[in-house]
């Protein structure tokens, strides 16, 4: 299932996400629920979800240098990366994951790019 | 070393994919807090407390709402916005409205927006849905600043509705003034072919079968002159163009006028009118013409809706500082569905009974808008259907006054007094030559002038006692030519009347103005004219 084999750490299997959120504010919650689906849709059983509050640990920002929330935080498999916003663009969210065969990717670019030009 | 350089390398590169990411996500509207950095640590700062607001109005906006760059390109744009032209706020943001236009509207927004860039403006466009069906929406642009860009805020509305309105009000607009020039232009020959049955009555005394002919054409040319005066009156009403000519009248003399208009109708039908005179005279400050229209329209409606050999009593009395005038009939009364609209313009009761009467159901309209006109109010009562009907006018009385020179002095002269030598000036030859046989009936020497010129000419060679003019007249119109009589020293006291297919206030005002004693709106008839000759001011 997952795309990129180099960067994977072959000792563990298990994505390590952290949700950065700001209490309940509307697109924390959005975003919270739009990770769930996404990784039950394509990470089954090899997940792990932590959500931090920065409204009660603000500090916590730090260690990943958050400037907006939501943000998710891929802890591993390295490298690390950060996806912002309410993961309401499933597309964006597979895309910078790389869930995605490169194949179906380079299409799904390409729809995207032409369906923004032809509005 | 190198090691060391090339991570730093790619920590800079995932900065600055992090900081292109976030700025997505903002732009896309999918963040709702932000973390600063301040001495004292990290805060939390959550947006939604401080646009929220916002963005539900906006969002919630029957309007289309957007925010364009300068060159016409959507930055963010709300639901409404996004339906308008049928697609989703994702699939517009980053498109041109331009693109979004029907072809042939695009010209006009582009040059829309080219003199929005600097001051505000707004457009209407139409836009076709897949259906076919058209839609007219009106754009407004704004200048604006979008951080430190020039940007502008675009809010589209759909007018279709407004649109179909305001049509509909033009065209009903065009409507009435149709029907006012309808009306006038009809009125027009009406003038020569009643003068032309009086004459024919009068040459032709005697012969039954002339007689008989005769009735039926002035019949009918009554009838059609009230028509053709109802629809006049009414299209005027619509167009709020009636005013009154208010001065102190009598109210004997009001109700006089009125029962001789609808006489014709009391007569054909067989009917008792009782009138109730009030006991001492009543003055109200009226237009007289007007106020015998409103009792005139009453005693026809009570007349068209009573059986043939009805009784219909009308009743005068003063009220506190009110005048109030009663027209009871014995008809077919008014049912209670019917009653409350009963003045409203082209309503009518049942009438299977007075057909042959015909009317266009503005009588009554035309009651009720003179009556409040006059500053008064009209009622209608009626216990049902079968037992007859009651109006009740009740009109502000005038204080009274002893002195009523002009009303007391002529009201009950009936001889036609000296003949006189007398001048009718209109172009049209037909008009001019009836109304001057009418006139010769009564006594009088006539002259007749065809122009303006022809009649200061004949006026400076022979001394009429009264002069009848047309205001239409080619050249020199009526008014300048009453002038120009005015002028004459000979002519300071004659008496002149204007003779025009117009009758409203600014006609007479003007005519006044001119120095005419009166104003008569054609066709002319022959009481009226004999009244007025009576009314010679006297020789000096």
């Amino acid at each position: 299932m997952t795309a990129n084999s180099e960067d994977t750490d072959p000792k563990s299997d298990i994505w390590e996400l952290r949700l950065y959120v700001a209490g309940q504010t509307a697109k924390s919650v959005a975003a919270f629920k739009n990770l769930q689906r996404i990784c039950e849709d394509h990470l089954t059983g090899k997940y792990k979800i932590e959500v931090v509050d920065l409204l009660t640990n603000p500090l916590m920002a730090r260690e990943d240098r958050i400037v907006a929330i939501p943000t998710l935080v891929r802890k591993s498999p390295s490298p690390s990366l950060k996806i912002v916003g309410d993961l309401s663009n499933t597309e964006h969210v597979l895309l910078r994951l790389q869930l995605q065969p490169m194949s179906q990717i380079t299409d799904r670019k390409e729809d995207q790019r032409e369906g923004h030009s032809g509005s | 070393m190198t090691i060391a350089l090339a991570d730093d390398v790619i920590e800079r590169l995932q900065r600055l994919e992090e900081a292109e990411e976030t700025l997505r996500a903002i732009r896309s509207g999918e963040i709702d807090a932000v973390v600063v950095e301040s001495p004292a640590g990290e805060r939390v700062f959550t947006l939604s407390s401080a646009d929220h607001a916002y963005r539900n109005l906006i969002e919630a906006a029957q309007q289309g709402a957007a925010t364009l760059t300068s060159d016409g390109t959507v930055s963010y744009c709300n639901r409404a916005f996004a339906a308008f032209f049928d697609r989703t706020q994702w699939d517009i943001a980053g498109t041109r409205v331009t693109s979004l236009l029907p072809f042939n509207q695009q010209h006009l927004f582009e040059s829309l927006l080219g003199r929005s860039q600097t001051q505000n403006g707004q457009g209407e466009f139409l836009l076709e849905s897949a259906e076919g069906a058209v839609q007219t929406i009106h754009i407004a642009l704004t200048p604006m600043l979008l951080g430190n860009h020039p940007a502008i805020c675009l809010i589209v509305t759909d007018i279709t509705k407004q649109k179909e309105h305001q049509d509909l009000q033009d065209s009903n607009r065009r409507k009435d003034e149709f029907l006012a020039m309808l009306a006038h232009e009809l009125r027009n020959p009406l003038a020569p072919i009643s003068n032309a049955i009086a004459i024919l009555n009068h040459l032709m005394k005697g012969d039954d079968k002339v007689a008989y002919v005769s009735d039926i054409i002035d019949r009918q040319t009554r009838h059609l002159s009230r028509l053709v005066d109802d629809l006049l009156d009414v299209s005027r009403i619509s167009l709020g163009k009636i005013k009154l000519q208010k001065e102190r009248v009598d109210l004997a003399t009001i109700i006089a006028r009125a029962a001789e208009i609808s006489t014709p109708l009391l007569n054909a039908r067989k009917h008792q009118l009782t009138v109730q005179m009030p006991p001492t005279t009543l003055f109200l400050e009226a237009d007289g013409t007007r106020l015998a229209q409103v009792i005139s329209n009453l005693l026809t409606n009570a007349a068209k809706y009573t059986d043939e050999g009805g009784s219909i009593f009308l009743s005068t009395a003063i009220d506190g500082d009110e005048v109030v005038i009663r027209v009871l009939d014995s008809g077919m009364g008014i049912s209670a569905e019917l009653l409350p609209q009963i003045f409203d313009l082209f309503i009518q009761g049942d009438r299977s009974l007075a057909r042959s009467e015909g009317g266009l159901g503005i009588g009554l309209t035309l009651v009720r808008r003179l009556v409040e006109l006059h500053g008064g109010t009209v009622k209608a009562a009626s216990d049902g259907l079968g037992c007859g009907s009651e109006f009740t006018v009740r009109l502000p009385a005038f204080p009274p006054e002893t002195t009523s020179h002009e009303t007391a002095a002529n009201s009950n002269s009936s001889d036609k007094g000296p003949s006189r030598q007398i001048m009718v000036v209109d172009d049209n030859k037909d008009a001019a030559t009836t109304i001057g046989m009418l006139i010769n009936l009564l006594g009088h020497e006539v002259t007749i002038a065809n122009s303006s010129l022809e009649a200061l000419e004949l006026a400076k060679t022979t001394q009429f006692q009264a002069v009848f003019l047309d205001i239409g007249l080619p050249g020199m119109n009526g008014h300048q030519l009453a002038r120009c009589l005015r002028a004459l020293p000979d002519y300071r006291n004659t008496l002149l009347v204007a003779m025009t297919g117009y009758g409203q206030e600014e006609d007479i005002n003007r005519s006044i103005d001119a120095g005419f004693n009166h104003h008569c709106v054609k066709p002319i008839e022959l009481q009226r004219l004999s009244s007025l000759l009576q009314l010679f001011p006297t020789p000096l």
